[in-house]
């Protein structure tokens, strides 16, 4: 019994977030020598794609029981790599070498690495003063982009982690309600989420804006020509498409320029490359597939989880009730946000005093018995009008049901 | 140098939440736990509630409320409690704004006892980090879990046993609260009776005359010595069972019953005992009495207690009912003259089936249970 086979919803979580900051740090270290040495934007993006196959290799490498399959998976990698790598390999050899370091210490360190933490945070720091001593505004900007990145994820992180622990505790135990759990959760993350990013973008705006803008506006420029171009290639692998060589997209001359001279120069790579864009095609969809079906699982999960949950009998406290229980016997005023039965009972009557002839010049502090009187009440059943608002406002107990439907019964 | 601000800021806005929680977490937040009825026979169901209140703003996406009670309670749902010298009971749950929660368990109340929830655990955990805050909320949960029931047949017959030596027993007795009348003189009355007014009237010593009134009561003597080495444990709660049943149906034909044990209070460690009385809550408190008793203490030997009883006068009026599973010779011999000062004894004894019986002398009344 229990939830022993249930994986928690925040181990995925957490494993998209560690995904996400490989992510964030490999592509940071794949552009940044291609920045530092204005490689052109479609050799960047495709080095920066690549690298991205490669992360979530690493990923699913770290699943791998045996040493030895670890190790020959990574040999595999390698030599595709040399094979499959566009551009001059210099750019890609630290990123190379911090992927072999980030995989084989992840192992070793029992799967957890690159999480975000604070020490992280530093990395970021360090690529600014590069950009700053080599004067390479570019680089400045992706270190922005990297910290901000970095910054939210660790948040993201440590809220997934705490709710991880929980649930990795709770796991044995029933009428656990996850959901609601998840839910309130993300509540109080998005309260804490919208502050810290207004203040990011307050800060942001005063500090950097117009110069952050032109980068983010020339980033977003060059994303989109390599993702219009990639697309382009993918569609070209399609049976209604033209197959094999495609022609390039006539905006962005670079790119024209820098797939012909690799074409020239290997046919084999060519070919190769063809086939290394129809993994990364398929890839992509059994990974569309894997998420597909974790969230569909979760979900039933959590509607599972949540079912045991209406065995709870839950009632929200008015704000009367509240009073009540401190024991507030002063005079207590109407909230405009209360909505009980009580308080709406209580305007009721406040209106319709007002509707008769003396409502005018009621006062507050007068009792019910007196406040009729000055209202010189012609409409309606002033006795029961005043019997259910005493009720309603000085009444504990049970028996109170049907206060309104009394209320505008004696109105008239 | 936004590179900078942008995780100071974030940080700092961490730091500023963690302060926040840490200050409001526990505002407002109360928990209760209660049980639905507070007496129940062994073998019957009855609730706990478990009921939470959250009377602010903040949610609290996680809660876990943990509490202690002995063992002895059977939960429906026993996957949230483990079980070592005690039951601990672990529940979740998410509680939203100004929200109450009350949930739930069913429980069988397996063996006789008083069950006592002192104090709730509420653990909160933070949302940025695997610290947990702790709150200690005390309780007054208590639940009696009154002796269980006979079987029918066996309770009757001992019913009418003890309800037939206690009538036997009725006596006449003078009520000092009514008038009958004056009348002379004689050697045998006391002083403290002479009506002096009367007597200075007429010149001679002159008495009042009271009317009468019955008096009759039942006294148990629940011994709770294990019979021998080996034994069945089930004979001493089956004593204890019959010591109720019998007081309930003693009570039910307002004959007054009163309760003498060496059984000791599950708490106090002290000898329970409980004084004559025939009022409309005697059988609440003859149930909680023999509730408190704790088979595992120590318990002194019951000759003793007789042999004490044999060296002060008793009213004769009074019926004794001794209810033991242990048969020592000790016992016996001190049985024997107790019911020869005191006009009889009756002697229940529990006993498994197959268990030998001792001989017993004529005065005393013998019944062997087998339950």
């Amino acid at each position: 019994m229990g939830n022993e086979n249930r994986i928690p919803p925040e181990a995925g979580r957490m494993g998209i977030i560690r995904l996400l900051t490989n992510l964030l740090l490999l592509q940071s270290a794949v552009l940044v020598p291609g920045l530092l040495f204005m490689r052109p934007p479609l050799e960047l993006f495709l080095s920066a794609a690549f690298y991205s196959l490669l992360t979530v290799f690493l990923f699913f490498s770290q699943r791998l029981e045996g040493f030895g399959l670890f190790v020959s998976a990574h040999l595999i990698a390698a030599l595709g790599s040399g094979f499959l790598l566009p551009g001059p390999y210099y750019a890609c050899f630290f990123p190379a070498l911090f992927f072999i370091w980030a995989s084989f210490s992840s192992r070793a360190d029992g799967r957890r690495r690159f999480y975000p933490s604070l020490g992280l945070l530093l990395y970021p720091i360090a690529l600014h003063f590069l950009g700053k001593g080599l004067q390479n505004g570019r680089i400045r900007f992706l270190a922005l982009l990297a910290e901000a990145g970095l910054s939210f994820l660790y948040i993201l992180y440590k809220n997934a982690e705490s709710l991880e622990h929980t649930f990795l505790a709770a796991r044995k135990y029933v009428r656990v309600p996850y959901r609601k759990m998840s839910g309130r959760n993300s509540f109080m993350l998005i309260c804490f989420m919208l502050p810290a990013l207004a203040l990011s973008a307050i800060l942001a705006a005063l500090l950097d804006g117009e110069a952050l803008l032109s980068e983010a506006a020339s980033a977003l420029f060059q994303l989109y020509m390599g993702a219009v171009y990639l697309i382009y290639r993918l569609l070209c692998l399609l049976p209604f498409g033209s197959g094999g060589e495609a022609a390039a997209p006539s905006e962005g001359g670079d790119m024209t320029a820098a797939l012909g001279e690799l074409q020239a120069e290997n046919p084999l790579l060519e070919r190769l490359w063809l086939w290394a864009e129809r993994l990364f095609l398929l890839f992509s969809i059994l990974i569309l597939l894997i998420v597909i079906r974790s969230f569909v699982k979760s979900l039933v999960s959590d509607i599972k989880a949540g079912q045991a949950e209406g065995r709870d009998i839950r009632k929200k406290l008015a704000r009367k009730e509240k009073a009540r229980k401190k024991g507030t016997t002063s005079e207590s005023r109407l909230s405009f946000f209360d909505q009980s039965e009580e308080a709406r009972v209580r305007r009721l009557y406040i209106r319709y005093l007002k509707s008769q002839p003396g409502g005018r010049n009621i006062r507050p502090s007068e009792a019910p018995e007196e406040q009729l009187k000055t209202a010189a009440c012609v409409k309606g059943d002033p006795e029961e009008v005043r019997a259910v608002y005493e009720e309603a406002r000085y009444g504990r107990g049970t028996g109170r049901e049907g206060l309104l439907r009394r209320m505008r019964g004696g109105m008239g | 140098m936004l590179v900078f601000f942008i995780p100071a800021g974030i940080l700092a806005m961490l730091l500023v939440f963690h302060l926040v929680f840490s200050a409001f977490w526990d505002k407002g937040l109360s928990a209760n736990a209660f049980f639905d009825g507070n007496r129940i026979r062994a073998g019957e169901k009855t609730s706990l509630l478990l009921r939470f209140e959250n009377d602010k703003r903040m949610p609290l996406p996680v809660l876990i409320l943990e509490f202690k009670v002995r063992r002895g309670l059977h939960f429906s749902e026993n996957e949230n409690i483990t079980v070592s010298d005690r039951i601990n009971v672990i529940e979740y749950f998410s509680v939203g704004s100004q929200e109450e929660i009350t949930r739930q368990s069913e429980i069988l109340c397996e063996a006789r006892g008083v069950y006592r929830i002192e104090e709730l655990l509420v653990t909160v955990p933070e949302i940025f980090s695997r610290n947990a805050r702790l709150m200690k909320i005390p309780s007054d949960a208590q639940l009696t879990v009154l002796p269980r029931m006979l079987q029918k047949g066996a309770v009757s017959g001992i019913n009418e046993l003890v309800l037939g030596e206690a009538l036997s027993k009725k006596r006449l007795y003078e009520d000092v609260f009514t008038f009958r009348g004056i009348r002379e003189y004689t050697a045998r009355d006391p002083l403290s009776r002479v009506n002096w007014k009367a007597s200075a009237r007429t010149g001679e010593l002159m008495v009042n005359e009271r009317d009468y009134t019955f008096g009759q009561e039942v006294c148990f003597l629940l011994n709770v010595e294990s019979p021998g080495i080996r034994y069945n444990g089930d004979l001493l709660e089956d004593g204890i069972s019959i010591a109720f049943d019998a007081a309930a149906g003693c009570l039910a034909s307002r004959i007054p019953v009163s309760m003498l044990t060496n059984g000791r209070d599950f708490a106090t460690g002290k000898e329970l005992f409980l004084p004559a009385g025939s009022s409309g809550g005697h059988l609440a408190a003859a149930g909680d009495i023999l509730a408190r008793i704790d088979l595992e203490r120590p318990v002194r030997e019951f000759s003793d207690i007789i042999k004490e009883m044999n060296r002060e006068s008793g009213e004769v009026s009074i019926s004794y009912v001794l209810i033991s599973s242990a048969m020592g010779d000790a016992l016996i011999r001190e049985a024997a003259e107790f019911a020869g000062r005191r006009g009889g004894l009756i002697w229940i004894c529990p006993q498994s089936p197959g268990q030998e019986t001792k001989a017993i002398p004529e005065i005393i009344t013998f019944r062997r249970v087998e339950l």
